[in-house]
């Protein structure tokens, strides 16, 4: 009886030696030390043993229970060493090829998203216009040097009877006696427009481009002051831009705003230093002011009821004032070059 | 338009203690911007921007008027200085001189022979101030105009007399192709129509307000001259100054419109300074032809409109004190005010709102409150949501490596518009098509292996007499791509936009004979793609038409409890064989195949793989052979593909 148990635990030793998986050590397991398994057996059979050799029989018994458990274990942190094989997860991962949005992209969603939530609704008005709607609405003098030839760009087409020449708009202010228009036709008492498109103009150095884009706020209702304009101002700049950029108002003209003023910002590139964007360290936001009563009666609000504040700014311009951009040439953002294109 | 005045300068019109700096800052934040300060010896020049409505700030004395206002406001006394002038010359018998003026083409002329020079040397202050304003000097007859231009704003000429023999002006129009000789030796042609003055034999010898003519200018061996100024008509002013490219200051400033009652106090300025300088006296009395006569302007404006206007409660005596050191002359008259609006103001002021602007910028911007708007909910318009649906598209496509540019609008391939303008012969015409700024972007980055760049933009299109149709269109250009992965990136975009679509491929221009795709939805066209060479792809959507059809979400379809049996299957094609004929055709030869894709392509070995599912039960082996047999039968049948393995 000895002599078998010891067979069988040589027996159960080479099957240990030879298991190549888990799986196969807990087969192992079952055949010797299961319920029924071989050893199991003779523990069964140990009462049919005589008293003088139970004893010895049992003892037996319980090394070989022991010696065979733990060369299981031993094997069985073996495998499971094995199977942690060497692996770099540090390797650079195999990259998904994405695009890139535009710069002005960014710019306009963030601009008409800032102004949406104090109530302006995004509008996108015409890139071509008639001279009334960019310029005779909008109270130009008829000798204003922004009518002539050289700084706006006129369509060879036929003049409109009543509306005068086709030119291509030079600021996003055509849009408002057309807004305020459309806002009387739809039954509206108010204008809540933030208007962002395309300009053109007859112009090209490091801050100016022909075609650019601008926004453009325009508020009419009865209760309006120059103080909500100031306010709607600071609320932009303050969550446009970050980190402490200082802004300042100044009197300015323009024929369709009484009064008029235009809207500084410290200059971000050179910190109010001077630099080859801004002139003496602060960078032209861009113009504001009230609307002109000749404006608001074109646009069909009775100027003795209604007043209105309106602003228009480069788009192009507020973006390269963002801090830490770094684009100091405005035909830098037109550029089409993939090289500048994929970093955004 | 800019001035630059030297802080010396300045100073001699009015008194204050305010630094160099509190200036800049102060006039900047009330008044005009002055964009730089530069040191230059013992002095500071100020540049400063002017705007175009305010051409009385293009001098000493307008600047200083201007800080005689503001500078109280941040607790600096100043006090303004006045000028001296000479008085009006007594002369029995004056020298010979006579001015023939057409009201039509000039306002108001004012002239006066002086003679007697015994000094042609500018004094060295004169200098240093006309050279802070980048101004050469000329001699001191000549000098003296330029120094009382910048001190008062008025522009003034002179000429040698003796250099006129007849002695008289005449007023007149130029004819077309006229030539003069300005007084720095450079010949223009003449456009006709410019106003110039003639000495009556048909010699030009001046365009007045703009520059001087050669055959007439002043020289130390000059023994004469007739000082000589205009009140001009700023768009002929504008027109001839544009045409001919000379931008003098002089001309810089008459197009803007100058007060007219400057011309007698520059010339009674120029008697005296003549005197005090070259010792030289009148020899005749002046002559003064004024056709415009000027009468003073006066508004009217309510206190409580001024306060609603701000949202500041400002007292009548506040307003009234911001007023009267920049020349109005105010009244309150119970809750009115009547203002007198000084000769100066007279093209800038005419109504309430820029009474309001005075004061608000006196008072300072700095100083008001913010206050946000308020206000109720207005109707929902069209077009107010298609904007973000332009921004999903880009998103879109730029997450399937589409690269978004911005081209011109403006291109020099012929289109429906043509500017009358354009600044050069690639920017003549508005585009109908964005093809061709997308082609030149990717030719500009051949050097990179492969890219995708698309713009959604603006194309142009003829509308008749009207405005141009302006059409958004989406476009893009695959340069160097593989033609399936091309082609699966516009698949993936419509399906994310739950478009369902067809293809057509046809001849058709811009693209390479039969290298076209048309892409339908139903039976309408929404776009299309193909070679445009054999390196380019370009595709173009129109976002309109893609809004209609899209949708935010699809309906949803509840998944299968049980699982496709999925199997490759290979094809070989003959020639010229569509693969997209043979995978559509597979798809509807049974409603149990859910899906099939073309994998690899292999020679003319086409691997497509197959999802069988029947949403009720599991398939068998047995039925999914017979729907296999059934398309292996039909795509033999009609495209003679045979089947490998």
């Amino acid at each position: 009886m000895e002599e078998e148990i010891n067979n069988l635990r040589n027996q159960a030793f080479f099957q240990i030696n030879e298991a190549k998986n888990i799986d196969d050590l807990e087969k192992i397991r079952v055949n010797y030390l299961g319920r029924n398994g071989k050893i199991s057996k003779y523990i069964k059979h140990l009462k049919t043993i005589p008293n003088e050799k139970r004893k010895q029989i049992g003892a037996l018994i319980n090394e070989t229970k022991y010696v065979i458990t733990s060369q299981l274990t031993a094997k069985r942190n073996l495998i499971k060493n094995k199977a942690r094989e060497w692996m770099d997860l540090t390797v650079p991962g195999e990259k998904i090829e994405t695009g890139s949005l535009h710069i002005l992209t960014y710019a306009i969603e963030e601009i008409s998203s800032l102004f949406e939530k104090i109530g302006f609704i995004r509008k996108r008005y015409r890139e071509v216009e008639w001279d009334y709607y960019a310029f005779e609405s909008l109270n130009f003098e008829k000798w204003h040097p922004a009518r002539d030839d050289w700084e706006t760009f006129f369509v060879d087409a036929k003049d409109h009877p009543k509306y005068g020449p086709m030119l291509l708009t030079p600021h996003t202010s055509s849009a408002q006696v057309r807004e305020m228009q459309n806002a009387i036709k739809s039954g509206d008492k108010a204008v809540k427009m933030i208007n962002i498109s395309k300009t053109f103009r007859r112009q090209s150095d490091a801050s100016h481009v022909p075609m650019f884009h601008q926004f453009e706020g325009l508020f009419v209702d009865k209760e309006v002051s120059l103080s909500n304009l100031k306010g709607t101002i600071d609320y932009f700049i303050q969550n446009f831009f970050e980190g402490k950029r200082e802004a300042r108002l100044r009197p300015y003209y323009f024929p369709f705003t009484e009064p008029s003023f235009e809207i500084d910002i410290s200059c971000d590139i050179c910190n109010k230093r001077g630099c080859k964007v801004c002139k003496d360290g602060w960078l032209e936001l861009g113009g504001a002011g009230m609307v002109h009563p000749n404006v608001l009666k074109n646009g069909g609000f009775d100027p003795k009821e209604y007043r209105g504040f309106a602003f228009g700014w480069g788009v192009e311009r507020v973006f390269m004032m963002k801090k830490n951009l770094g684009i100091d040439d405005i035909r830098t953002v037109y550029s089409t070059d993939l090289r500048y294109l994929k970093q955004f | 338009m800019n001035i630059k005045i030297s802080d010396k300068f300045l100073r001699e019109y009015i008194v204050t203690q305010a630094s160099v700096d509190e200036i800049a800052k102060y006039l900047s934040l009330s008044g005009p911007n002055v964009e730089s300060i530069q040191k230059r010896g013992g002095d500071f020049i100020y540049d400063i921007e002017v705007t175009t409505n305010r051409v009385d700030l293009m001098s000493a004395v307008g600047i200083a008027r201007e800080l005689s206002a503001i500078l109280p406001r941040f607790g600096i006394e100043a006090k303004l200085k006045s000028i001296d002038f000479s008085d009006q010359p007594k002369i029995k018998k004056g020298v010979k001189f006579e001015i023939e003026a057409d009201p039509k083409l000039i306002n108001r002329v004012t002239g006066v022979v002086i003679g007697n020079i015994k000094n042609f040397k500018t004094p060295d202050w004169m200098k240093e101030r006309l050279l802070a304003s980048d101004i050469r000097s000329l001699g001191a007859p000549i000098d003296i105009t330029n120094y009382i231009m910048l001190e008062m704003g008025q522009p003034l000429h002179v000429f040698d007399y003796d250099l006129i023999k007849t002695q008289k002006f005449k007023i007149r129009e130029s004819k077309k192709g006229e030539r003069v000789v300005t007084l720095d030796g450079k010949e223009y042609k003449l456009a006709g129509g410019d106003v110039v003055i003639d000495d009556t034999t048909g010699r030009i010898i001046d365009l007045p307000g703009i520059i001087g003519v050669k055959n007439s200018v002043v020289t130390s061996n000059t023994k004469r001259v007739i000082l000589f100024t205009e009140n001009n008509n700023p768009i002929k002013i504008r027109k001839t100054s544009m045409n001919l490219g000379i931008r003098t200051l002089a001309a810089v400033i008459n197009e803007k419109g100058v007060d007219p009652t400057l011309t007698i106090k520059a010339i009674l300025r120029g008697i005296l300074l003549f005197k005090n300088i070259c010792k030289a006296s009148p020899l005749s009395l002046i002559i003064d032809k004024n056709f415009i006569s000027y009468k003073q302007k006066s508004v009217k404006v309510k206190h409580s409109y001024i306060t609603e206007s701000l949202g500041v409660n400002l007292t009548k005596k506040e307003i009234k004190s911001f007023l009267t050191p920049l020349g109005f002359d105010g009244k309150w008259n119970k809750d009115i005010l009547e203002l007198k609006v000084p000769s100066f103001r007279a093209n800038d002021i005419s109504r309430r709102e820029d009474i309001v602007e005075e004061v608000a910028r006196i008072y300072g911007f700095h100083n008001l409150p913010s206050k946000l708007i308020s206000g109720g909910i207005l109707s929902k318009r069209q077009n107010d949501d298609y904007l973000f649906f332009e921004n999903k598209l880009k998103r879109l496509i730029s997450c399937l490596g589409g690269n978004e540019v911005y081209t011109s609008s403006l291109i020099g391939v012929q289109g429906a518009y043509k500017l009358k303008n354009p600044l050069g012969t690639d920017s003549t015409y508005l585009r109908t098509t964005l093809l061709y700024g997308l082609v030149e972007a990717a030719l500009q980055n051949h050097s990179q292996e492969k890219f995708h760049i698309f713009e959604l933009s603006n194309v142009y299109l003829p509308n008749g007499n009207d405005l141009p149709l302006e059409k958004p269109m989406l476009s893009g250009v695959f340069f160097g791509y593989d033609y399936r992965r091309a082609k699966g990136v516009i698949e993936t975009f419509l399906e994310k936009l739950h478009i369902e679509a067809l293809f057509n491929q046809v001849d058709k221009s811009p693209f390479l004979p039969g290298r076209c795709l048309l892409i339908r939805n139903g039976d309408e066209r929404i776009g299309m793609m193909g070679y445009i060479d054999e390196k380019i792809i370009y595709y173009e959507f129109d976002p309109i038409i893609l809004k209609q059809k899209h949708r935010e979400y699809p309906k949803y379809k509840k998944p299968s409890k049980y699982p496709a049996q999925v199997e490759d299957i290979t094809l070989t094609l003959p020639e010229r064989t569509k693969a997209g004929d043979i995978l559509s055709e597979i798809k509807k030869s049974s409603k149990f195949i859910e899906n099939v894709r073309l994998d690899v392509i292999y020679n003319d070995n086409y691997t497509f793989r197959v999802w069988y599912l029947d949403p009720r039960k599991t398939m068998t082996d047995k039925e999914v052979k017979e729907i296999r047999n059934n398309f292996l039968m039909i795509v033999q049948k009609k495209f003679g593909v045979k089947v490998k393995n």
